[in-house]
């Protein structure tokens, strides 16, 4: 147990000191980079419109629902490792064994993760990462990040990334780039294409794309790692007309549940 | 990716508004019962999803009938004045009452533009009351369950929780929250951000273009 609480403790070192240069000042401020993030964001979405949506348009208008279902139940599967291994860090012990038994099912009796066998037999999936991880251990989500390609993201969740490439079964294989880039490729494309129903629902809700992603993110990683038991609320954002009516300058805790802003 | 979890719950977000009743119409809503009064919030909350349940599942309404009804259900439950007031927080005595209205108006046709077909994304789904707490300031908030069918079994795939809040003898919603993402609080930060940096007309201006590209 000590040794586990070392190594806790030392990662939450290293990305603290991480977080901590990058929070310059005001502690009310969740998006102090945002002059960065912003560009990035416009960025990523130029790719996606340029790039990946007709892509994933193309993949979706030629490539069977079968076909697609396999290839998206496959890229799941080998990312399940990730789901696995943070399941046993938070302690969720049976959710560990069940989710260690779908992957274990998917990929043999479900040939390599093309046919969600173990789903119908009481094994469904769970999502799970090591930014939860952190979470659940404590970390505040630190700056907001806009990553490119990968897109919206924090301080705290930024390392995650990390964790699920080595975890996934596809990095560790031994087979030339010219194999892995084409599969890496279709996993972005198989991604983006099933998420067309959200973006296209950003698109018509936002009024300011950026502020709504970065404050559904924050709010939804927040409800991840609670889990349904938020810390009490002391926002003031249910209350009438509390604050003065002097406009701040900088924007202030309003994307998240008031324990996720600027707590150390 | 964790652009496809957050798509996911954002997906939730938008068929469950729905449900919620965040529809918007030409109607006013109407006067709270007296009848109202003695219900609890979560007494609220079930008779509004078993009500909006009903007609999502009527074989015999056709899908803008669906919508209308279930708009209809969303003004009697929300509490949209005190929604656009918390929306906006500290700026809100700031405006005019001209410009207050105006906002109102604009906010409202925005969510029922947004949220407004998503009723015709319903399948099978059921939603189940697990619980309620109260607020420190007096408000309810009632946890309720999507239940729906996923990787071949029934079970769970969102958390809906509405906050309520009694105006004049009933309990009416002010919030709407999804797996975590709160609706007032997610056009909170847009609109007080754009409110810093480029005052009421700025925002008014979004939101009126916003609605008329829509209605193109």
């Amino acid at each position: 147990m000590w040794a586990f609480n070392l190594w806790r403790n030392l990662i939450l070192v290293v990305i603290a000191i991480g977080i901590l240069s990058g929070c310059a000042g005001d502690p009310k401020n969740i998006d102090p980079w945002e002059t960065v993030n912003r560009p990035m964001y416009d960025f990523n979405e130029g790719l996606d419109r340029y790039a990946l949506k007709p892509l994933a348009d193309g993949y979706v208008k030629v490539v069977p629902k079968p076909v697609r279902t396999g290839l998206g139940n496959a890229f799941d599967n080998l990312g399940y490792g990730n789901v696995i291994l943070n399941d046993f860090l938070q302690a969720k012990w049976g959710q560990g064994c069940s989710d260690a038994g779908r992957m274990a099912v998917n990929s043999t009796l479900g040939i390599a993760g093309l046919f969600d066998v173990a789903g119908p037999w009481r094994m469904p999936s769970h999502d799970n990462d090591f930014g939860i991880t952190l979470g659940k251990w404590g970390m505040p989500a630190g700056p907001y990040m806009v990553l490119p390609l990968f897109g919206p993201s924090c301080a705290r969740d930024a390392p995650a990334i990390g964790v699920e490439i080595v975890t996934d079964p596809l990095t560790w294989v031994d087979a030339p780039l010219a194999a892995i880039i084409p599969l890496r490729v279709t996993q972005a494309i198989d991604a983006r294409s099933r998420a067309d129903m959200e973006v296209k629902f950003r698109n018509a809700a936002a009024i300011d794309p950026y502020i709504f992603t970065r404050s559904a993110y924050l709010q939804f990683r927040a409800g991840q790692i609670h889990e349904g038991q938020p810390p009490p609320d002391n926002s003031g954002m249910y209350d009438e007309e509390s604050a003065p009516a002097s406009a701040p300058a900088t924007p202030s805790g309003t994307d998240t549940p008031p324990a996720a802003t600027g707590t150390p | 990716m964790g652009q496809a979890r957050v798509h996911r719950g954002i997906a939730f977000f938008s068929l469950w508004l729905a449900l919620c009743g965040f529809l918007g119409g030409a109607a006013t809503p109407p006067a709270p019962t007296p009848a109202a009064s003695q219900a609890s919030a979560r007494a609220v909350i079930d008779k509004l999803t078993r009500e909006v349940l009903a007609i999502l599942r009527d074989p015999k309404l056709d899908r803008p009938q669906k919508r209308q009804k279930v708009a209809d259900l969303a003004y009697e439950g929300l509490d949209f004045q005190t929604l656009s007031r918390l929306t906006l927080g500290q700026y809100w005595r700031g405006l005019t009452t001209t410009q207050q209205a105006g906002f109102v108006q604009e906010y409202k046709k925005h969510l029922a533009t947004t949220y407004g077909h998503t009723t015709d994304e319903y399948t099978d789904e059921d939603i189940a009351i697990a619980s309620e707490r109260q607020e420190t300031n007096g408000d309810w908030t009632v946890l309720t369950r999507i239940i729906g069918t996923k990787d071949g079994t029934r079970q769970e795939i969102a958390k809906v929780e509405y906050r309520l809040r009694k105006q004049q003898d009933a309990w009416k919603i002010i919030d709407v929250t999804i797996d975590g993402v709160s609706l007032m609080a997610n056009f909170r930060a847009q609109f007080q951000e754009i409110l810093a940096n480029g005052g009421i007309d700025k925002l008014m201006k979004l939101l009126r273009d916003k609605n008329a590209a829509a209605d193109q």
